[in-house]
């Protein structure tokens, strides 16, 4: 990419240039360009073992890539991404620590004062409807709510992108809808910063319900095969038709 | 049969997410679409059923079901105001509304003292889940907290009463 990329007037939030990731002499990911942009909700989809998960660390600056860059707004990136905070499919919560002490954790990390982190951690619980359930550990809570921890943790760090790594992959279908619901309602809500997201996904009604863009990857090495741009108002219908006919563009993409 | 006294064992998140599906269509439909289409066997299903019965959301006769007015405001309100819906209905159910009693008299309360007299009634093991899901449904009511390192119920300054 040449840097006069770089000095557009609204960059993007996130760029990754050229990325590529190697485990020995296995091509994880080979030579990935993608951009997101401000208050934008992207879904990466692709079978077990395109990288996606992958390429979502790198956003993250949880793993480093073997090649090429990754840029945020003001330039190279290297170690953890402070723009970005990851909801995971195992949720990922301390058994250890109550609900509130969970989501308060990364604030720790970010330099917040304890009065302030307990404050932030309340607020954002309450967000999702569980502040009564502040204080409980996370085996007293159903995985839907903890998963709802899961998310509130991510936001209560504000991060431009909220990134989420199969974050409805562990639950019920009944549970699963209803938290998808609620994290659509909150990216809309002006008390919440965080007005972008990137969801790794191997459901591609999922990805066309919720993001405005999809990109679609093939695996072996794990590379995007092209992306679709989702233009249907919401609150959107699961599998409403103009979904579907997405969703057979995307499968078309794939395989 | 299913006495009054006792609380279905699910977790409240299901039952926001039941009559999110249930207010999808008009209502009265089948209760066996519903199992079918979110994939839930009868063991999981009925339990829902029962506590949206309770709640007074929704109402199921001769195999249909269908949404009661507070039912779809509830489906359609946002976090806060469906724990305020909530709040008015399970704290007149007849456990936690002993808790509360209690609760109002004293500082705190020991587990043991709500368990106990549910146990001759309903067994050991039925008396403890039915204090584990009267603590999940009074704290997501915002109605009391637990501590469970202690074992002892405490007052909430959470609600607005």
């Amino acid at each position: 990419m040449s840097l006069e990329a770089r000095v557009d007037p609204h960059p993007a939030l996130l760029s990754l240039v050229g990325v590529s990731k190697c485990y020995g002499p296995v091509d994880v990911l080979r030579d990935v360009t993608l951009d997101i942009w401000p208050e934008e909700f992207v879904a990466l989809i692709g079978p077990s073992g395109c990288g996606k998960s992958t390429l979502l660390r790198i956003m993250a600056g949880l793993i480093p890539p073997t090649a090429g860059q990754v840029l945020g707004e003001s330039g190279p990136l290297t170690g953890l991404n402070p723009d970005t905070a990851m909801v995971f499919q195992s949720y990922a919560l301390l058994p250890w620590l109550r609900a509130a002490e969970n989501v308060a954790l990364p604030l720790e990390a970010r330099g917040v004062i304890p009065a302030e982190r307990l404050r932030r951690a309340t607020r954002t619980l309450d967000l999702m409807g569980l502040k009564g359930h502040a204080r409980a550990y996370p085996r007293e809570l159903s995985g839907g709510m903890r998963q709802r921890v899961g998310i509130a943790r991510a936001l209560c760090q504000e991060p431009r992108i909220l990134l989420m790594d199969e974050p409805f992959s562990s639950l019920d279908m009944l549970t699963a809808q209803s938290l998808r619901d609620q994290v659509l309602d909150l990216w809309g809500d002006p008390a919440v910063p965080t007005k972008s997201a990137v969801l790794v996904t191997h459901s591609v009604e999922e990805a066309v319900y919720m993001a405005d863009r999809v990109v679609a990857f093939r695996a072996n090495p794990g590379r995007p095969a092209g992306e679709v741009r989702i233009d249907v108002p919401r609150p959107r219908r699961w599998n409403a038709p103009e979904l579907l006919a997405y969703v057979d563009r995307l499968y078309g993409l794939m395989v | 049969m299913t006495t009054p006294m006792r609380i279905p064992h699910v977790s409240i998140g299901r039952i926001f997410a039941l009559v999110e599906v249930m207010d999808q269509t008009e209502g009265p439909d089948d209760v066996f679409r519903l199992g079918q289409a979110l994939m839930l066997d009868l063991d999981e299903l009925l339990p829902l059923l029962e506590a949206a019965k309770l709640l007074d959301w929704a109402s199921v006769t001769g195999g249909d079901y269908s949404l009661t007015l507070e039912g779809e405001r509830v489906a359609r309100a946002d976090a806060g105001e469906r724990n305020r819906l909530l709040r008015a209905r399970v704290r007149g159910l007849p456990l936690i509304a002993a808790i509360l009693r209690r609760l109002g008299r004293g500082e705190r309360l020991s587990r043991e003292t709500v368990v106990a007299p549910l146990r001759a009634r309903l067994g050991e093991a039925e008396a403890e889940r039915q204090v584990d899901t009267a603590v999940d449904w009074g704290r997501q009511a915002e109605l009391f907290d637990y501590d469970t390192d202690e074992g002892f119920f405490h007052r909430t300054r959470l609600p607005a009463e």
